[in-house]
């Protein structure tokens, strides 16, 4: 087996330090594949001035040059012919560009191994029924969007016996099911299974919000799951710091802290965190995590910068080293105290045009003028 | 924060008012008309005796320092200053504003006569982009003499609140002329009754704000739009004095690009990109010197955005063939083609070719969104690229380091507010 798959195929989820040969294996293997079979990303590292030899080991993982998920928000990148690539997803694309990503058979192969591994570690998969409710899109053939997919598959971590949706698919439109998700609570707390709820963090703080309003209050199974996955800082309108929302969740559904997770993961980078305990994403041993100050230089533990992920998970796009919009924080395992050595970090908000004023027309704006082809 | 009848009021008092609000706007039109000069002394009490260190502190909230956020004071106070208003006031009404003028029309026989007059009540839907910048919308709105709703934008640092509760307070006259609302835009429902009330809605802000006060309005509402305009510097070989990109580098670095009339890149009178990447190398130096001396902090989400988009833009040029010039602190990055667009502002700015013979052309299809443009030429060639600009639809030309500022009188966008804000009535 090559050193990738090896290392998706590895026991010790958190087992960071004793795998860094291998993964620095790994990664120099999965940047020479991506250089022979992307001729773009070959002249990005040629550009960079970037050779595979360059790494020697774990600490010079940071100079392999980090592609922006910007640069592939407006490029897509592909290291196999497009027709090898199945479970093609895009990015929810709120800022109206999306990226795109898709698995070939040794991605999946890996993707499996990594899930299983997560999973497992994280004691997330149970073979009690269950029931789920997803706060979140039916699935539907024309959405293609990654988090879909991602929400439907986790209602295979358990054995499923019923799925109620907060978007229901009606064929041609999607329809805000909340009676209808008020009512399976209902049913669901007096079947006596578990339940699951799957969705982004301001969805669940919503539903708690409707179920406090309307007076409704259930005592689920001490076995059922909130499992929350991206997104607290888009929704700054709707933040609740999240002692609040455990307590609130405890109050309404009786599922507290404890049985609260949090997953971080991005398209763009398909490996999932898992929180743990003390809700601290600790890094896996999938890959490695670097901040980068505003010369793209690393930082060390405690300095805020800029959130770069690294994997030799995937061979279909050279996703290798990949540079996202968020700011974010490393901290070194012990800080956390849950017993996982493995450093974690905080997600402290988006790079975003957010605080910036401008009154200058946007490019959106402009580049409008030019399609339409204005009065030229 | 909401304010009526001179004081900060809550939201359940604001429903109160609201419900009220169209027989208070009809007892105000009954009185006498507000004269003038009642606004102008009260502005200019207004900047004589401003608070300077609370403006200077809430600006440096806004990472402006304290020379920086000095001289917009001083800027304030020479363009609400007595003489400076009742200049604009004739510059933009005319000689005689506020008078009648009797005349008979040729060919006939009968006198008629003429006023301008203010259009009545204004609802002004303000933009978050600048501080302070609701407020100036109403005090031109009450120079014409209107009554003045302002819907406050969903960011406002609290400074245009706090000027106009401070100018009621100097002038208590103008109680029932300003009113100031904090709906959100959302807020359809009520918008909609502050518009039922309004003579005309003057909306500030980027096409998203101005389509949806297209959309809420009634097609008999006039609107009076302040859209989000676009700027860049225009330099020729004779215009490349290292005096005249001086000025230039301080109107990028000043306005850290984020004003309507800020430098967003340079177009250079050329074909060859050669000539293009010479300027950059010689552009850029000035820029960074000026650029150590910047009176603008930026955050740390800011400086990692900049750092982000230029290193994309890095990662780009194999697509673009284009070439990023980079210094510590800014860059300039030269593409091939002539399209116009923001640049990535916080001192990087795009340069271009563009002679002179395509200008038109290749500007034209902008003309909505065109401002002003910094020319950088020799005396002999800039009445020719004056007029070629204004063609295509440039409003305004200036010096590169003047782009951001004004004088008194000045038009805005290609029009004079205050004639917007009035209407010319006749009596036959």
């Amino acid at each position: 087996m090559n050193y990738g798959s090896r290392l998706f195929y590895h026991r010790g989820l958190f087992d960071t330090e004793s795998t860094n040969n291998l993964f620095v294996s790994a990664m120099v293997e999965n940047v020479r594949h991506h250089q022979a079979h992307c001729p773009e990303y070959a002249d990005i590292l040629r550009r960079q001035g970037f050779s595979p030899d360059d790494i020697k080991s774990i600490d010079d993982l940071w100079k392999i040059p980090p592609i922006p998920t910007l640069f592939l928000k407006r490029h897509t990148l592909y290291s196999t012919s497009h027709q090898h690539l199945f479970m093609k997803s895009t990015t929810s694309g709120t800022s109206g560009r999306t990226s795109q990503m898709g698995l070939d058979m040794t991605s999946a192969f890996r993707g499996v191994g990594m899930v299983l591994g997560t999973f497992f570690s994280h004691r997330l998969i149970s073979p009690r029924p269950t029931n789920f409710i997803v706060l979140g899109y039916q699935p539907a053939k024309r959405n293609k969007m990654g988090v879909v997919k991602t929400a439907y598959a986790t209602t295979f971590t358990a054995l499923t016996i019923h799925r109620e949706y907060a978007l229901k698919d009606t064929g041609s439109e999607y329809i805000l099911n909340i009676e209808g998700i008020k009512s399976a609570l209902l049913r669901f707390e007096k079947s006596g299974l578990p339940v699951r709820f799957i969705g982004f963090p301001p969805y669940f703080i919503f539903l708690i919000r409707e179920l406090m309003e309307s007076g409704i209050k259930v005592k689920l199974h001490p076995k059922s799951l909130v499992m929350l996955a991206g997104g607290w800082k888009q929704f700054m309108a709707e933040q609740v710091d999240k002692p609040t929302l455990y307590a609130m969740s405890e109050a309404v559904l009786g599922i507290g802290s404890d049985r609260i997770r949090e997953f971080f993961g991005a398209v763009e980078h398909p490996i999932s965190y898992a929180d743990c305990p003390n809700h601290h994403f600790h890094v896996p041993i999938y890959s490695r995590v670097i901040i980068r100050d505003t010369d793209l230089k690393p930082v060390g533990y405690g300095v805020p910068g800029m959130l770069n992920l690294i994997t030799p998970m995937l061979t279909s796009m050279p996703f290798c080293s990949v540079m996202t919009d968020d700011l974010a924080v490393m901290h070194p395992g012990s800080d956390c105290g849950c017993g996982i050595t493995s450093p974690y970090f905080d997600v402290l908000g988006r790079v975003g045009l957010a605080d910036v004023k401008t009154c200058a027309a946007s490019a959106s704006e402009l580049l409008d003028v030019k399609q339409k082809g204005g009065s030229k | 924060m909401n304010l009526a009848d001179g004081q900060i009021i809550d939201t359940k008092s604001c429903d109160a008012i609201l419900e009220s609000l169209g027989e208070r706007m009809m007892s105000t039109l009954n009185k006498n008309r507000l004269d003038p000069e009642i606004v102008i002394s009260a502005c200019s009490r207004l900047v004589r005796d401003l608070d300077e260190s609370f403006y200077l502190e809430t600006m440096a909230g806004l990472g402006i320092n304290q020379d920086l956020g000095q001289s917009y004071l001083d800027e304030a106070r020479l363009m609400f200053d007595g003489d400076s208003l009742r200049a604009r006031m004739k510059v933009e009404l005319g000689e005689n504003y506020g008078q009648s003028i009797t005349y008979t029309p040729p060919g006939k026989t009968y006198p008629v006569t003429e006023r301008t007059v203010p259009l009545g009540v204004l609802l002004h839907v303000a933009a978050g982009n600048a501080d302070g910048l609701p407020a100036f919308s109403v005090l031109e709105g009450l120079l014409a003499g209107n009554i003045n709703i302002l819907k406050l934008p969903a960011v406002e640092g609290g400074i245009s609140v706090r000027l106009l509760f401070e100018l009621i307070k100097i002038e208590p006259l103008l109680t029932e002329y300003i009113y100031v609302f904090d709906y959100s835009s959302r807020d359809i429902e009520h918008i909609a009754r502050l518009m039922s009330v309004a003579d005309a809605v003057v909306v500030w802000g980027g096409i998203e704000a101005v389509s949806a006060i297209r959309k809420m309005a009634d097609p008999s509402t006039r609107l009076i739009e302040w859209g989000h305009k676009v700027s860049f510097a225009y330099v020729t070989e004779q215009g490349i004095t290292d005096e005249a990109l001086t000025g230039l580098a301080h109107n990028i670095v000043t306005t850290g690009q984020l004003l309507c009339s800020s430098c967003q890149g340079i177009y250079v009178d050329t074909d060859d990109m050669e000539v293009v990447h010479n300027f950059c190398r010689k552009f850029l130096p000035i820029l960074e010197t000026v650029m150590q001396t910047a009176s603008r902090e930026m955050g740390i989400g800011i400086r990692t955005l900049v750092a982000l988009q230029i290193y994309t833009e890095e990662l780009e040029t194999v697509y673009h063939n284009s070439k990023v010039f980079k210094a510590g602190n800014c860059s300039l990055i030269a593409y091939p083609d002539r399209d116009l667009k923001p640049a990535v502002q916080f001192g990087n700015a795009w340069v271009k070719a563009l002679p002179r013979a395509d200008l038109l052309h290749e500007l034209r299809p902008y003309k909505n969104y065109l401002q002003t443009a910094g020319l950088l030429c020799g005396d002999t060639e800039r009445e020719e690229l004056t007029q070629l600009l204004w063609r295509s639809g440039i409003v305004r030309v200036c010096p590169g380091e003047r782009m951001s500022s004004t004088y008194c009188g000045a038009p805005h966008d290609g029009d004079y507010p205050l004639r917007r804000y009035t209407k010319t009535v006749c009596v036959e």
